[in-house]
């Protein structure tokens, strides 16, 4: 088994940042990330083989270090003892056990089921900006950016830069009059705040219109996307489907949100609670960033959703706890305590940002019969339907009868959506649910390539009918 | 500006230009591309979803080997890709 200081889950902005620290302060770091490049979702890399591009120097400088071991590639796909990760690489495969572990999984985008969405052509906010900041690929030529949160805005400029035509951003929540109203809140993070100013600026000088109350529907095509309906949230909160308009695109980029990756503290058997406001389930953590198994931190976007600064500054917070556990000392002290102010700043930036982009709860009306609710399994409304009407109607059983979440996404894109089903026809709280028990592995892992892992025989006594070996 | 209209320029080298064949047409390619931007840029509509290897929805047969993420997998000269049905709605 190999051993480190520090095991370090994720190489974006969080664990880059907790292995930067780590290095720093004479810690052995093992970094490993399913991607075959550094910089995660927000700092995502061109090719190697391409000459351009930016490289976060700073934050990459830790992966030359002599004290850390980088595995890229390789799956974590297990927390099975404390203090011990399980992966799997192309190249090698086994456990790692460390003082501490810092799971810095990032996050998905949390897309919402409506008709048409599994056409070609409609993909994730996060899946545009990897086309584009990753391979330098245009996914659309006319593109409508549809959903809910700041993501839009983003996906919506680097389709501008890449030379995309946006026809709109169909932003659900009534945003301008909530952004006034929250504008003091918003100034915790003056920077941040600039920056969202000026993406709605670049937007309104090239005249991309930025519908606010607006939802998508539909999304029309016969093999591939051709056209988008939207429709105006009125008041109660119900989609005006009368004033709907269709716009041509060949494109649709959708978010709704991100999602925290929770498999390995729910692996690992971590307290977790729900909170939308942070993405979903989110780990129990102290001031420490620490959950509930001690000496395992869960940081970034990976815990709660919160943000590029937040990540980069909970990645270093995490590691100086370990530290300051580890050898107290005045200096690092001091250094926590700048930390803590950082963190609680951008906190409420937070709280402003998730509060002015809530949702309206209007969704679920979205979902015709019709619409696969699980991608993978092709489940429909209908069937999730027929399943409750035979008195089916807790999670564990619905997913059971028509294998909603069994598929390779193992129910990322889906389980949330049955909740908030489930939840509405009972009348009861998503967190009060029944939800599936989460099992190894956390992501498909290829049988191969945990074969090669060399996993000691158990100690047995000796018999006395088998040939000695020594 | 490299071949293809969807590319943007980022330092492809235009030489190193190879091609590998998606349900048996050729289809350009540069070192280092994945699979799925290749076809992306070949308006080939790949079932693009996600784009970072979590939701499975890109998922190809290359050369035989069933189960393989488009969107992780980089292109390789001559390689054969097969696409495979994309399940519609149910009647």
């Amino acid at each position: 088994m190999k051993s480190a200081d520090i095991a370090i889950v994720g190489a974006g902005p969080a664990g880059l940042a907790a292995a930067g620290e780590a290095v720093d302060h004479g810690l052995s770091v093992v970094l490993m990330d399913d991607n075959s490049q550094p910089g995660g979702q927000y700092f995502r890399q061109l090719p190697r083989q391409f000459s351009g591009g930016d490289r976060p120097e700073l934050l990459f400088k830790a992966l030359d270090h002599p004290r850390l071991h980088y595995l890229p590639d390789c799956v974590v796909w297990n927390a099975p003892d404390p203090g011990v990760l399980a992966y799997a690489a192309r190249e090698d495969s086994g456990r790692i056990r460390a003082d501490a572990i810092v799971i810095a999984a990032g996050a998905t985008d949390r897309p919402l089921p409506f008709p048409g969405w599994t056409l070609p052509g409609v993909i994730t906010a996060g899946g545009s900006q990897n086309m584009i900041k990753g391979q330098a690929v245009r996914p659309g030529e006319r593109v409508v950016v549809a959903g809910n949160g700041p993501l839009l805005l983003v996906a919506a400029v680097t389709l501008l830069d890449a030379g995309a035509t946006v026809r709109a951003v169909v932003e659900a929540a009534p945003f301008q009059r909530r952004a006034w109203s929250r504008l003091a809140s918003l100034s915790w993070s003056p920077s941040l705040l600039a920056q969202a100013l000026s993406w709605r600026l670049r937007l309104a000088a090239t005249g991309v219109s930025f519908l606010t109350g607006q939802t998508l529907i539909e999304a029309h095509g016969a093999t591939a996307l051709e056209a988008v309906s939207i429709a105006p949230i009125d008041r109660h909160g119900g989609v005006d489907r009368a004033s709907a308009t269709t716009l041509d695109a060949d494109c649709l980029v959708v978010g709704n949100g991100l999602a925290p990756a929770v498999e390995l503290t729910r692996l690992a058997g971590c307290a977790h609670h729900h909170d939308p406001l942070l993405g979903g389930w989110t780990p129990r953590r102290s001031a420490d960033l620490e959950t509930t198994i001690p000496g395992l931190y869960a940081v970034g976007d990976g815990a709660a959703i919160g943000g590029v600064h937040l990540a980069l500054a909970e990645g270093r917070a995490a590691v100086l706890a370990a530290l300051l556990r580890r050898s107290p000392s005045a200096f690092l002290r001091r250094r926590r305590r700048g930390l803590t102010r950082r963190l609680d700043r951008l906190n409420r930036f937070r709280a402003a940002l998730a509060e002015i982009f809530a949702p309206p709860e209007t969704f679920l009306e979205l979902i015709t019969p019709g619409t696969p609710v699980c991608r993978c399994e092709n489940v429909t409304l209908a069937e999730l339907d027929a399943c409750a009407a035979d008195g089916a109607t807790g999670m564990v059983q619905q997913k059971s009868t028509t294998r909603l979440s069994m598929g390779r996404c193992q129910g990322r894109f889906c389980l949330a959506t049955l909740a908030d089903l489930v939840a509405a026809r009972r009348g009861i709280e998503v967190a009060d649910l029944d939800w599936p028990r989460i099992r190894p592995p956390s992501r498909p892992v290829r049988l191969g390539d945990l074969l090669r892992e060399t996993v000691p025989p158990p100690a047995l006594p000796e018999d006395p009918h088998l040939p000695r070996t020594s | 500006m490299t071949a293809g209209t969807r590319r943007l320029p980022a330092g492809r080298v235009e030489e190193e230009r190879f091609t590998f064949l998606a349900d048996g047409v050729p289809v350009a390619a540069w070192p280092g591309e994945s699979i799925a931007a290749a076809l992306l840029a070949a308006a080939r509509s790949p079932a693009y979803f996600c784009g970072m290897g979590v939701c499975w929805q890109c998922t190809v047969a290359v050369d035989g080997e069933v189960g393989v993420r488009a969107c992780m997998t980089p292109a390789v000269p001559g390689m054969k890709v097969d696409t495979l049905p994309r399940r519609g709605p149910k009647a």
